[in-house]
């Protein structure tokens, strides 16, 4: 029991995607390594669907605490029953997704705690019975790898995709424990009002992907396709000076030195040929794609990968092989 | 109405950052230090805050003499005061030693309404401090801040937007809250010479472990629980390739290298 | 002497002493009268108002000062550019000063008796008055016909502009009428040379001759004094006090004696700018005392609107507006800015910018001095554009978004894109140019700028300029990443501080290697360091390539190879022509080349358009109006070139972009004069 790996199951007011349970791939793996178990743990009103998937995917037991307060996601309820679990169970370590709600609960329970975490790892082991947690550090220039000595349970957050996802098997059985943890209204600082579904375009200088269209694009149609793109795989429309200037977008999705300058991890850049103006708005971007007729387009000198050729053929491409390669 | 930001000193990260790797500490000379980028956007927040509903700025870091530089910044923005906490104890504190620092220091100012932070440091890329900040001070969390809707001071109350995948959430809290802002939240400005030139010659008051009544085992090196075991460099980037090929097979082995950075969301 | 003249001189005598003499004198303590009235409305109305700007010294270099003063005023050296304009101006200023001439004269011939008539002076100047009147009456009908038939654009008339010119046709009317009333009073028989000396008056009173002369001898008298004397004097009083534009007269003479005989290019450093607790211009009286007289000195010709980039592409910057509204306001708050005994309630001062002149009309200047090149009366927009850019920016940090990042990237990088600095050198590696840490032992610094050292386009102009200077066994090394920008952009755009902590930072470096000479690629940087950088205890001697290309040529250490047939438009960056007069060496490369033939746009040499990079437009968005590049582009493309040959980065970059918006950029190339120069060579 005390050398467990937990999981924690995220949901929005009750609703799964098969990313929710992903963690319980590298849990598996890592419980196997340590010789204990990998369990879910879910938070929510109503946690029974959710609780059987888990053990689908590989949870051997799911602890839950359950009630109407916990309908929406309120970081502050959930890390109050999260650490009334992990402080009751103390596992081993405990895994959250990296992203805002996991990382607000897994940050809170810590601190609950009394120590630190380990954040948006990309890699973990365990050598020797330690576990060895793997991060990058200063935008991405290092990786750094940590142990955790003093704290238990250890808690890491972990980069969404860095590990398969893990099979689903329908005929997996499993106990569902639910803990009698209840919160009144009055005890909580902050209360959920409303959920507003995503906007047209995300975030410029938030997104971690960017499609970005130049002159080459050639129109406003040739947007329509990069917009598709960055739909696709959950980005943002980018768009050189040129391409603003001719009106074929606005101007809210301009790129570079007189527009926004942009951080992403991923940045493709279409038709661009890569004049410093440009360049200064884009030019730290983790993973730069250029795609150009010209082979001789600077873009090509910043680009970590570079595609010559006609955007409007390689980029219908990528939306297939794209779609298939994420079952989208 | 009175404000707190939280404000750290980071290596310029666009410029190469250069690692004693059998040290494992990052090599100072020929870094440039700044506000973190993103603490710029709390700055502003707090400023914008300030100018809407009246009240006083306290800003705070957490560093060395160097570090001072921030927070003369911030007072070249205006902020009414500046904190840095410094105690040799601190050095090598981890996200919860320094949400610790924040939090005493924080109760030490007294009567705040608000504590604005940026969403993550550039250096550390962590983003807990805030979340870890609020529950130690049993405050409201507010983390992922994309807009600020209202405060009401009279009744205590903040309503927010906060940026979380796929939407936006809208969370009414009680004062007093922690609240962490996100890249775009506003426009930050950069100070005017006069105000530069004013902050230049102020003396920035420091609070050490005794000041804030902190126990020295419990920051710093001595309670980080987690270590640093191995440091590697990525391949260098920029080092880029033209790919070459089929049509077909080039889309293959891009859209494989990009799935393998683990970026993209199904 | 013929009986019938003798009567008729009597006749002229008689009334010159009964009539004209006393009327003359009446005429002359009025003038007198007027003299004082000038000086003191002189005092209270201009020098008080000027006062309350800031100290400037403009009373050095005295014979310099004259020598233009007299050229401008007399020869019209500025006003020639324009042919109608001209002509119609130095016809009424000739006129006048011979009407004035001649009559002053004939004022005083009664009193000494010797220029009584018939006597040859009198004569004389009774012809150079006739004439001078005549010539204003020419100048005069231009003047009105452009004004109120042609009405070009740049004119704006005010009730004033209508009023001067029929007070004046009144005045020379009324004067040639009663001269030849005067005539004819000798009852037709006029001396027959009197067309030589009164042409104009002597034809007239052939006219009066059907009026008997009794009524001619009333008419005279009061005609004199009703019509021609008081009205007369009356208009030298409205001129003094009505604030009419015909104050220029003195006022844009003063202002081409006192003018700045700086270098063109240079901006005047903030002073004691480490102790300062403003900075630039907020208010109005924080302009000097020489940029107040420059507002009162303008008389709305609108020369610089003409050639205005930022108003010709339809910006909301027009330079002669932004004088003209400096000046009303100047006009209207002078008044109450004024020390008064008792000081009543102290009001805010009015900040400029924003209540008198728009954050947009600020920040669309492109500096490109066309405005103080086209004045005839060296008014320059620029450096007052320059000092409330400099208010905003150091005081408010107030300036177009966009900039923000410009401003941190020089600030930390030292280039306006941010890039890192030791990426700078990269271009040169593979040419194995040393550094001077490398080989400090050389003739020349090479300082190709921001622009070579990181735009992949502009690199390729600085290798060519290395390749020559290799081939010619030039002694020259690169500062490499220790290079900074020059910081002329962050000087333009207002930025002080930027641009002092640069400057203190390259002169370190210069200092560290003893440079003594350095060779320039970019104009900016060209300019800064010859014209600015002394200001900070930097001082070089500063070449610009064209210049040191050229002597290349002339010294013969280049030959050149036969080229194909070329049709090329060079066009002048403004940093290298109006800001130092530098045109020539890059016609005489270009006319070296073999295969070149060069087609002038028709707005080149001083009358050059702007690319519309300068002044910091190049990191600023272009929300309003036309694109400046993508005017010049058509201009050039006007003339059917192969080739836009640019000697600057700026304009290059901006050209090559106004190409690509006219779908032209694979039909017409734009290259540096060096690239050209090199390819030349085989």
């Amino acid at each position: 029991m005390a050398n467990d790996v937990w999981v924690y199951i995220e949901h929005k007011e009750g609703a799964t995607t098969p990313m929710s349970y992903e963690l319980l791939g590298i849990g598996r793996t890592l419980a196997t390594e340590l010789g204990s178990n990998v369990n879910a743990f879910i938070i929510g009103e109503q946690i029974e669907q959710a609780a059987h998937e888990a053990i689908q995917y590989g949870a051997s037991k799911v602890f839950a605490v359950e009630g109407p307060l916990f309908k929406a996601f309120n970081g502050e309820a959930y890390a109050k029953a999260s650490h009334f679990l992990l402080s009751k169970y103390q596992p081993e370590i405990v895994l959250f997704r990296a992203t805002t709600q996991g990382t607000d609960v897994a940050a809170a329970s810590a601190a609950h705690l009394g120590f630190g975490l380990c954040t948006d790892s990309i890699g973990l082991r365990v050598e020797g019975g330690q576990i060895k947690m793997t991060r990058a550090a200063f935008g991405g220039n290092y990786t750094v790898t940590v142990v955790n000595e003093k704290a238990k349970p250890q808690i890491a957050t972990i980069r969404p995709k860095a590990f398969p996802m893990p099979e689903k098997d329908d005929s997996r059985k499993g106990d569902i424990v639910k803990e009698p943890f209840t919160l009144g209204e009055s005890e909580l600082h902050t209360k959920f009002l409303e959920f507003i579904q995503s906007q047209v375009t995300i975030n410029l200088v938030e997104a971690d992907i960017i499609v970005s269209g130049g002159r080459g694009t050639g129109g406003p149609e040739g947007f329509k396709l990069l917009k598709e793109l960055a739909d696709l795989l959950g980005g943002a429309l980018g768009a050189s000076r040129a391409a603003v200037d001719s009106g074929w977008v606005p101007y809210e999705h301009q790129v570079g030195q007189t527009g926004k300058t942009v951080k992403p991890k991923i940045y493709i850049a279409c038709g661009i040929s890569g004049a410093i103006q440009h360049l200064a708005g884009m030019k730290t971007s983790d993973c730069i794609v250029a795609i150009n007729k010209d082979p001789e387009a600077p873009i090509f000198k910043s680009a970590t990968i570079g595609i010559v050729g006609d955007y409007k053929v390689i980029v219908p491409k990528l939306l297939e092989t794209f779609k298939k390669k994420l079952n989208k | 109405m009175k404000i707190v930001v939280c404000i750290k000193q980071v290596p310029d990260t666009e410029a190469e950052v250069k690692w004693d790797i059998p040290k494992g500490t990052l090599k100072r000379d020929g870094m440039n230090p700044i506000t973190n980028p993103f603490d710029e956007f709390a700055l502003e927040e707090a400023l914008l805050t300030r100018e809407k509903y009246d009240g006083e700025i306290v800003a705070i870091t957490m560093g060395p003499e160097k570090a001072s530089d921030v927070l003369r910044n911030a007072l070249a923005l205006t902020v009414n005061s500046v904190y840095r906490c410094t105690d040799e104890a601190f050095a090598g504190s981890d996200t919860y030693a320094t949400a610790s620092v924040l939090a005493a220091a924080i109760k030490k100012i007294g009567d705040v309404d608000i504590v604005f932070c940026g969403k993550q440091s550039t250096d550390g890329n962590t983003g807990v401090v805030a979340a870890e900040l609020a529950t130690l001070l049993g405050w409201s969390p507010l983390t992922y801040v994309s807009k600020v809707r209202q405060i009401d001071a009279a009744s205590k109350k903040i309503v927010v937007e906060r940026a979380v995948e796929g939407g936006t959430e809208v969370v009414e809290a009680k004062l007093p809250a922690v609240v962490s802002v996100i890249k775009g939240i506003n426009e930050p400005r950069l100070p005017n010479l006069i105000g530069i030139k004013k902050a230049a010659k102020v003396e920035i008051p420091q609070w050490n472990a005794a000041d804030l009544n902190l126990d020295k085992s419990k920051v710093g090196s001595a309670a980080a629980s987690t270590k640093v075991v191995e440091i590697a460099v990525p391949p260098p980037r920029g080092a880029g390739e033209i790919l070459k090929g089929e049509i077909d097979e080039i889309v293959n082995i891009a859209t494989d290298r990009l799935i393998d950075l683990k970026v993209i969301k199904s | 002497m013929n009986p019938i003249y003798q009567n008729f001189w009597e006749r002229q005598n008689a009334y010159l002493l009964n009539v004209i003499y006393p009327v003359s004198m009446g005429s002359l303590l009025l003038l007198i009268g007027l003299a004082v009235l000038f000086v003191y409305t002189f005092r209270q109305q201009h020098r008080r108002l000027w006062r309350l700007g800031k100290e400037e010294d403009c009373s050095d270099r005295i014979p310099e000062r004259l020598k233009t003063f007299f050229s401008v005023a007399f020869g019209h050296a500025r006003f020639w550019r324009e042919g109608y304009p001209g002509m119609m101006h130095f016809l009424i200023f000739w006129g006048t000063l011979l009407l004035f001439l001649g009559k002053g004269i004939r004022i005083f011939s009664p009193l000494t008796g010797l220029t009584a008539p018939p006597h040859s002076l009198y004569l004389f100047a009774s012809s150079i008055a006739e004439i001078g009147g005549g010539l204003m009456l020419i100048g005069g009908v231009m003047a009105v016909i452009r004004r109120f038939i042609l009405k070009p654009p740049r004119l704006d008339s005010k009730p004033d502009d209508r009023l001067k010119y029929l007070w004046a046709f009144v005045l020379l009317l009324t004067g040639y009428l009663v001269k030849s009333y005067r005539f004819a009073l000798g009852g037709g028989s006029l001396p027959p040379d009197a067309f030589l000396w009164a042409p104009i008056s002597s034809t007239l009173s052939r006219m009066m001759l059907i009026l008997p002369s009794e009524p001619l001898n009333e008419l005279l008298v009061w005609h004199r004094i009703l019509i021609h004397a008081i009205p007369a004097i009356a208009f030298f009083g409205y001129i003094v006090m009505s604030r009419s534009s015909l104050e220029h007269i003195y006022l844009s003479a003063l202002n081409v004696f006192y003018r700045s005989l700086k270098p063109k290019g240079a901006i005047r450093p903030i002073p004691n700018f480490e102790e300062a607790e403003t900075y630039g211009v907020t208010e109005i009286k924080e302009f000097t005392w020489k940029q107040l007289l420059d507002l009162e000195a303008c008389t709305r010709c609108g020369r610089c609107q003409d050639n205005c980039p930022a108003h010709l592409s339809e910006k909301p910057l027009n330079p002669k507006k932004v004088i003209q509204d400096l000046k009303a306001h100047l006009l209207t708050q002078g008044g109450t800015l004024l020390p008064v005994e008792e000081p009543t309630e102290k009001s805010e001062p009015t900040p400029l910018v924003g209540e008198v002149i728009s954050e947009d009309t600020l920040w669309s200047c492109t500096a490109c001095l066309n405005c103080y090149e086209q004045c005839p009366v060296f008014i320059s927009g620029f450096d007052k554009i320059i000092d409330m850019r400099r208010s905003v920016v150091l005081m408010e940090s107030r300036f177009p978004n966009e900039l923000k990042e410009v401003f941190r990237a020089m600030e930390r990088k030292s280039n306006p894109w941010g890039v890192e600095k030791n990426q700078r050198a990269d271009w040169a590696q593979t040419l194995g140019v040393k550094t001077l840490a490398e080989n400090p032992d050389v003739e020349w610094l090479y300082f190709p700028g921001c622009f070579k050292g990181f735009d992949d386009r502009n690199k390729k102009v600085a290798m060519a300029v290395v390749k020559i200077l290799q081939r010619t066994g030039t002694s020259f090394g690169i500062l490499g990443p220790e290079e900074g920008c020059c910081g002329d952009p962050a000087r333009r755009m207002g930025h002080e501080y930027i641009y002092s902590m640069l400057v203190e930072k390259n002169i370190e470096t210069f200092e560290k290697y003893k440079i003594k000479k350095i060779l320039t690629t970019c104009p900016h940087c060209y300019n800064t360091l010859k014209n600015e950088y002394s200001q900070f205890g930097g001082n070089y001697e500063v070449i610009h390539q064209t210049e040191f290309l050229k002597s290349l040529l002339e010294q013969k250490k280049i030959t050149l190879k036969n080229g194909t047939p070329l049709t090329v438009t060079y066009h002048d960056s403004c940093y290298l022509g109006r800001y130092n007069q530098i045109y020539q060496p890059q016609r005489d490369i270009l006319k070296a080349i073999p295969g070149v033939t060069l087609k002038e746009m028709e707005r080149s040499f001083e009358k050059s358009f702007c690319c519309g990079g300068g002044g910091g437009r190049m990191w600023m968005e272009e929300h309003q109006g036309k694109r400046i590049n993508e005017m010049r582009a058509d201009q050039a493309l006007a003339l059917d070139p192969n080739v836009i040959a640019t000697a600057c980065p700026y304009c290059l970059t901006m050209l090559e972009d106004g190409l690509k918006a006219r779908g032209k950029e694979e039909s017409v190339k734009v290259y540096d004069l060096a690239e050209l120069l090199e390819k030349s060579m085989g």
